[in-house]
């Protein structure tokens, strides 16, 4: 737990690692999309085609990829079942009591699980090959728009940063503080839920305690160093959309393009 | 028979990942019953890992540990009862502090002993005594506390469990000079009138060496030396090589000694120092 | 003009329903520029809210606090007194905002709204001072705790102040960490010209400063050079302060009638010393 990388960035110089981190978020967004229109397995195969050389591009080691899948897999899988299970089309190939098996079943089982993992990996692809500052850093610039509608992106965006920075401390807090009141007899492995719930008192309320101190010493030291919220603030990294992030738009509507083709002509 | 044993204890964290590594490499130590051991090394040394398998917080991935010559392992659910004999106090002990009043938080660790209501408000005030606290402080909460009362009434807390042994991890870190003074002071006399066994974990020398019989220096996680105070601070230049310092008083013996003066290094108080010095300097003084 | 100037500063917290609690009963300094003060006391003297005057964290309630001339108590000088006068704080883990090092030490001068260009010289710079120029692209959290406040010495000098002050910068470090800050501490005073004021519980640490205040209930009660001031081992007891061992050990051995001059700090001071006398 304590060497868990939030935001599991994985650093590297490649054509992804490059791009802007707006366009990156705007084409995962739109990689949903992809990933949603195909009506037929030749859809889905130009989808997979596309993932596949953008992965090969990103220098990523495969394996470490798909770890990120494994957390849903759950997931994947109950969907899939549900599909084998209610959807009886085609052929039937197995009956026993009200649980049919079909063709159609199977099929449809397939082509939803085959896009939910294309999804997760997608997704995943934009958080191993993004810091999170530079994700951040997208997020606050992409929802600029927003400062008419009164809502502040910067702060939005402060939020992110500073609960990025922390979240790892406040875990290693947390391991202390279980590990102290263990050692004056605390227990946590035994009970009932009620009880279990009960015997988590002992680690919270310390845990806002010092929540609330770092938070207090933070604000300070933002105050410290002359913070007074996104007003004239400027910052040392630009973002740049270069050729790359058009060359790389540029691929995505050209899929696009094909899906649709694909979609009307099977 | 020692009180506590430790047998060829090995701990490596991230066992075969790109972070492993390794914390403990094989200690052998005994504790004995009564004393007040002063253990010292540097950050990354092992020092923290190795005191938490005394109380089973952790689990040595080999060798044992004996508490009065039986394996705390044996029966993984009865380590609950070890923590119970072997008491803890962790860095900054005022973080953990959660009742309402003190009173309730020096109750928690014997409340979880499953003792009865008498027998646990006996030891509340006992320990409250021993640190230092009053009656009325009792009732206060946490919040209404000094810095000095915090930690003196969170160690109250693992005080009041009365361990056979007392474990504590920098006691004295960000304390002024006088809340210094007053848990080590504090410590010092608890060692002494209850005959408890004792672990003192410091960055700083001079405490140790005011307080401690025999002083454990840890060196990337193995035992550089375990011996008397005395023939600690007489090694030095050993203890220099690897990273630490000795007693402002042992330093300035050693300088001497450098410059080619007779004289012997093992002092470490000032009086020790003293005594040293004016024999060098005609005892016409003394 | 002194770097800061405090006339007769009082301050009161006040409560609801309860008496003010005075904390500082009419404070009167001057620190020079390019001074390195070490400031003393025990915890609940009023050191520490002193401090937080020095950069108009907190306004005094009575008197007045001029930073470079500036008055705290006026709202247009409170960014520019910020500005030059750094503070780094206690705890290494809460002072630190972003996740990586140098964008963290870029905070200061993004918030004071210069070029990116300038702002990327000056954090090469601030990091090459505080020797942390290796770790640039490293998660602050897996520093080491003196590593961390050297980032926080980092972040604060990229806003080229003109004075630092640090309240209790190593209580919560190792003795290595305590050495590397100290070190950072003292170079910038020395090359730099940074007029530096340390908070400190550590003796040893007050003694490498070229002035010494000791504050007591919330007025400064003793100041001096560190030897003037660690002379008075008795009064620094009363006050519930230390004086360094080298400090002690010379005083005891002239209560034995040995020939030694008053206030030597360091051990080397107090072996040479002593290598004359038994020569």
């Amino acid at each position: 737990m304590r060497d868990m990388t939030f935001g599991q960035y994985f650093p590297g110089n490649s054509f992804l690692h490059k791009l802007d981190p707006r366009m990156k978020l705007v084409l995962t967004l739109l990689f949903i999309v992809l990933v949603f229109l195909p009506q037929n397995w030749w859809g889905v195969l130009l989808t997979v085609v596309f993932l596949a050389t953008v992965v090969a591009l990103s220098r990523l080691p495969v394996k470490m990829l798909f770890k990120s899948v494994r957390p849903v897999l759950f997931l994947v899988l109950f969907t899939a079942l549900l599909n084998v299970l209610y959807v009886h089309e085609g052929t039937p190939l197995w009956r026993w009591g009200f649980l049919h098996v079909t063709t159609g079943g199977l099929n449809n089982a397939a082509f939803i699980a085959v896009r939910i993992v294309c999804l997760i990996l997608g997704s995943s692809l934009l958080t191993y090959t993004t810091t999170p500052t530079a994700l951040t850093d997208g997020i606050e610039r992409l929802l600029a728009p927003l400062k008419l509608v009164k809502v502040n992106p910067h702060e939005l965006a402060m939020m992110m940063t500073i609960a990025l920075r922390f979240i790892p401390t406040l875990m290693e807090e947390t391991d202390k503080i279980m590990a102290a009141q263990k050692a004056r007899g605390a227990d946590m492995e035994s009970g009932g839920l009620l009880r279990r719930v009960k015997a988590l008192v002992p680690i919270l309320i310390p845990l806002f305690v010092s929540s609330f101190r770092r938070a207090y010493d933070l604000a300070m030291a933002m105050e410290c160093r002359c913070y007074q919220g996104g007003q004239g603030r400027t910052r040392m990294k630009q973002l740049r959309t270069t050729r790359l992030d058009w060359v790389a738009l540029s691929a995505y509507l050209l899929v696009l393009a094909g899906l649709i083709v694909l979609n009307i002509l099977l | 028979m020692a009180l506590l044993t430790l047998e060829n204890i090995v701990y490596t964290y991230g066992v075969k990942s790109p972070f492993e590594q390794h914390a403990v490499r094989g200690v052998s130590m005994d504790i004995r019953e009564g004393e007040l051991m002063g253990i010292i090394g540097h950050t990354g040394s092992g020092k923290s890992t190795l005191i938490q398998h005394l109380n089973g917080l952790v689990r040595p991935q080999q060798g044992r540990v004996l508490l009065e010559g039986k394996d705390i392992w044996e029966d993984p659910k009865k380590i609950r009862d070890v923590r119970f004999k072997v008491g803890m106090v962790f860095q900054y002990p005022e973080h953990q502090l959660f009742e309402d009043t003190i009173y309730k938080d020096i109750a928690f660790g014997p409340r979880n002993m499953g003792l009865p209501e008498e027998e646990i408000d006996r030891r509340v005030r006992d320990a409250a005594a021993t640190v230092g606290l009053t009656k009325e402080m009792l009732d206060k909460s946490p919040f209404d506390l000094s810095g000095g009362e915090k930690r003196r009434a969170a160690i109250a807390g693992v005080m009041a469990m009365e361990p056979q042994i007392l474990i504590l991890d920098e006691p004295t870190a960000g304390l002024d000079p006088r809340g210094r003074e007053q848990v080590l002071a504090m410590i010092r006399d608890y060692q002494k009138q209850r005959g408890t066994t004792v672990l003192l974990v410091s960055h700083s020398m001079e405490d140790i060496a005011r307080v401690a019989d025999r002083v454990l220096v840890m060196n990337h996680g193995r035992v550089a030396m375990l011996d008397t105070v005395e023939r600690v601070f007489s090694r030095a230049e050993e203890l220099e090589a690897i990273g630490l310092t000795v007693p402002a008083v042992t330093k300035i013996l050693l300088l001497l000694r450098q410059k080619g003066v007779a004289v012997d290094t093992a002092a470490y108080t000032i009086d020790q120092a003293v005594t040293q010095l004016l024999l060098l300097l005609g005892g016409d003084r003394t | 003009m002194p770097m800061l100037k405090a006339e007769s500063i009082r301050f009161d917290y006040v409560y609801e329903d309860e008496a003010p609690q005075i904390v500082l009963r009419g404070v009167e300094m001057e620190i020079e520029k390019g001074s390195f003060v070490a400031l003393l006391g025990h915890n609940g003297c009023g050191k520490s809210t002193l401090a937080k005057h020095f950069n108009a964290l907190l306004l005094p309630t009575g008197g007045r606090m001029l930073v470079e001339g500036m008055d705290t108590a006026h709202e247009q000088n409170t960014y520019p007194i910020r500005r030059r006068v750094g503070m780094v704080l206690q705890n290494p883990d809460n002072q630190l905002v972003s996740t990586i090092v140098e964008e963290d030490v870029a905070f200061g001068p993004e918030n004071l709204g210069l070029p990116p260009a300038e702002i990327r010289a000056r954090v090469d710079e601030a990091l090459a001072a505080v020797d942390m120029t290796a770790y640039k692209d490293h998660s602050p959290h897996k520093l080491s705790g003196g590593q961390k406040q050297r980032v926080a010495i980092a972040g604060v000098l990229a806003m080229h102040p003109d004075c630092l002050v640090l309240d209790e910068p190593t209580a919560m470090l190792d003795p290595q960490g305590r050495q590397e800050v100290l070190d950072t501490v003292c170079r910038l005073n020395r090359e730099q010209g940074m007029t530096v004021v340390l908070i400190t519980h550590y003796m040893e640490e007050a003694a490498l400063a070229d002035r010494v205040m000791v504050m007591d209930e919330g007025v400064v009660v003793l100041d001096g050079t560190p030897r003037q001031v660690f002379a008075k081992g008795d009064r620094l007891q009363a006050l519930g302060l230390d004086v360094p061992q080298p400090t002690a050990l010379c005083a005891a051995l002239r209560e034995q009638g040995v020939d030694l001059p008053q206030g030597l700090l360091t051990p080397e001071e107090c072996a040479e010393a002593l290598l004359k006398l038994i020569q």
